[in-house]
């Protein structure tokens, strides 16, 4: 179970839009499969005393109001320092390679 | 109704885009429409690294309210979670979103008939709220362009059960669900804007050599209008039933697919087996801490629920029968619907006041307190007639507002529109029209009240201006009653 096949490693590449080699399949089947059997080594610790939660600061209801943010605030960036540095950009518009008929969004 | 071979199983899941002023994880303006694109964008937005998204209270604030009109269940504790898919609309590669705790569970939204009885009830899976994605625009050259200013807005993404059972139900369905997010006042729902969005679920049901088949679903995406909701579940449907019956793939096949709607050609093009809900490798936020609604005072439920206007189910309950169709044109406009309620309140007949909303809707919004009930006074006793009060009514509504000490009747005066009525020429006139139609008094004693019209139209004729109908309508049935 812990063991990763190199189908799941092609479907984990396939899924991260990773191209590999051969060689790194059998590569990555290996290291992948340490650093499961890594964790697993947590499912023989007792949890049935502790209960389940939701996050790590145990903090809840961290809210923001509705409020759009003031000039200078550190937030309150340049678009086009960013859109500058995009590898490509046409004017104000981010340039990509065109992805048709694959995958849709998820939203 | 329907002779096809099938039965439609069919589920939908809207998206809706909340008029918040800001967007849902940073404090962006919230307008992805008219903006110079990537201005209203910020680190957060973006995905750059090191970034702290912070939810927006408003936003939560009215996934509550839908999940309260749809009469869902609040749970007490709900969470955010990373979905994961590459996608250059995505600069995270994540989408923020809520998978096992939404804020809203269950609920449920009826389709009324006519006379306002429960026609069918949709249930709800649950409604979540995430952030939507930025837009690409597919240019020439193999290229594709990226405008973030709708990434992270606030999106609710409300599910309904696959209890939708034909296309033009669906259709119904959607534009309900639309009118309810705007009679709420969360969403403008406008989806020519791409303010709400629909993804279809579709399989079918048939008997086959004794057994019941049940296609494998196929999920249709873009479906942005209500009338492609109505046409894509028809037209993927038979394709299902088509593949189907010439043994095609579809009789093997386990997992969802995907594919979207053309507008264009009205064809549902297929684009892939759908990731499984283990591709998008769900897992828990870890930036922004579990929400407790009831632990805060305005995000409460209990309390929130009382600040929900009346929805369009329950005014169709109270009026439809009364109104008929004008009821639904009122419905879609929140300010015609205060006007609704307003006048009913003050005692105006139901039906009336739909029809002034219809016949005088300018008089309406500049009209001041109580120049509305005294014009319905003058017409209810006669003084005036809505036809005349129609015509002229720009004319009117200038006079009646020329200074403060006006009333409606000074006005009426003016403008020529008060009938006069002189009870001594009336008597007369009736007379003369009774003994001048002894056929049409005959037919009225028979049975036939219609005939009514012509007697009192009759008498009209021959009273020249000096009577009012209703009165006249009142004297004549008094007389025939003799």
């Amino acid at each position: 179970m812990n063991e990763l096949s190199r189908d799941d490693i092609r479907h984990l590449s396939h899924l991260s839009r990773l191209e590999l080699t051969d060689e790194e399949y059998a590569r990555y089947a290996t290291q992948l499969s340490s650093v499961v059997q890594y964790v697993a080594q947590l499912q023989s610790v007792d949890t049935s005393s502790v209960q389940a939660h939701l996050g790590v600061t145990g903090l809840t209801n961290v809210l923001a109001d509705d409020v759009v943010r003031e000039k200078g605030t550190p937030a309150d960036i340049e678009p086009m320092d960013v859109i500058n540095k995009a590898p490509r950009h046409h004017g104000r518009l981010i340039e990509v390679r065109a992805v048709l008929g694959g995958e849709v969004g998820a939203a | 109704m329907s002779s096809l071979p099938y039965r439609y199983i069919v589920g939908l899941e809207v998206h809706a885009e909340l008029n918040t002023e800001t967007k849902m994880f940073c404090r962006c303006v919230n307008k992805p429409f008219g903006s110079e694109p990537n201005t209203n964008v910020c680190p957060v937005c973006l995905g750059l690294p090191g970034t702290l998204p912070v939810p927006n209270r408003e936003a939560v604030k009215k996934t509550i309210l839908v999940g309260l009109a749809l009469e869902s269940t609040i749970p007490k504790i709900s969470k955010w979670d990373r979905k994961h898919y590459f996608y250059p609309d995505s600069p995270k590669a994540y989408q923020i979103s809520q998978s096992d705790m939404p804020l809203c569970v269950g609920g449920h939204l009826d389709l009324l008939a006519p006379d306002g009885s429960v026609e069918s009830t949709v249930r709800f899976e649950r409604v979540h709220l995430e952030e939507d994605a930025g837009k690409l625009q597919h240019a020439a050259g193999g290229v594709s362009h990226v405008d973030l200013n709708r990434a992270g807005v606030p999106l609710i993404e409300m599910v309904s059960k696959p209890d939708l059972t034909s296309p033009e139900q669906a259709r119904r369905f959607l534009q309900e669900l639309r009118l309810l997010v705007r009679a709420v006042g969360v969403s403008d729902a406008d989806m020519e804007k791409g303010q709400m969005r629909c993804d279809v679920n579709i399989n079918i049901a048939f008997e086959h050599e004794g057994t019941t088949i049940k296609t494998p679903i196929t999920e249709v995406k873009n479906v942005n209008s209500t009338r492609a909701v109505e046409r894509s579940i028809a037209t993927e449907a038979q394709r299902q039933y088509d593949e189907w019956m010439a043994d095609g793939p579809i009789r093997t096949r386990t997992n969802k697919l995907t594919s979207g709607w053309d507008e264009d050609t009205n064809e549902v093009k297929i684009q892939r087996a759908k990731e499984g809900a283990n591709d998008y490798r769900y897992f828990p936020e870890p930036d922004i801490p579990p929400v407790a609604v009831y632990e805060l005072a305005d995000l409460n439920p209990k309390t929130l629920v009382k600040t929900l206007p009346e929805l369009p189910n329950s005014i169709r309950k109270q009026y439809a029968k009364e109104v008929g169709a004008d009821l639904e044109s009122i419905l879609s406009d929140r300010e015609e619907i205060e006007y609704f309620k307003q006048y009913i309140a003050e005692g105006m007949p139901a039906k009336v006041v739909a029809n002034w909303i219809k016949q005088v809707p300018d008089f309406l919004s500049v009209a001041q307190d109580g120049d509305v009930l005294a014009v319905y006074g003058l017409i209810k006793s006669g003084d005036m007639s809505f036809s005349a009060f129609k015509e002229k009514v720009a004319q009117f509504t200038a006079d009646l507002h020329s200074s403060r000490e006006r009333t409606a009747k000074d006005t009426a005066q003016t403008l020529g529109l008060l009938q006069v009525h002189d009870e001594n020429v009336v008597q007369s006139a009736i007379a003369e029209v009774i003994a001048a139609n002894p056929q049409a008094v005959a037919d009225y004693k028979s049975g036939n009240e219609r005939i009514i019209g012509f007697i009192v139209g009759q008498v009209m004729k021959k009273a020249a201006g000096k009577a009012q109908p209703a009165h006249v309508q009142e004297a004549v049935k008094a007389e025939l009653a003799k």
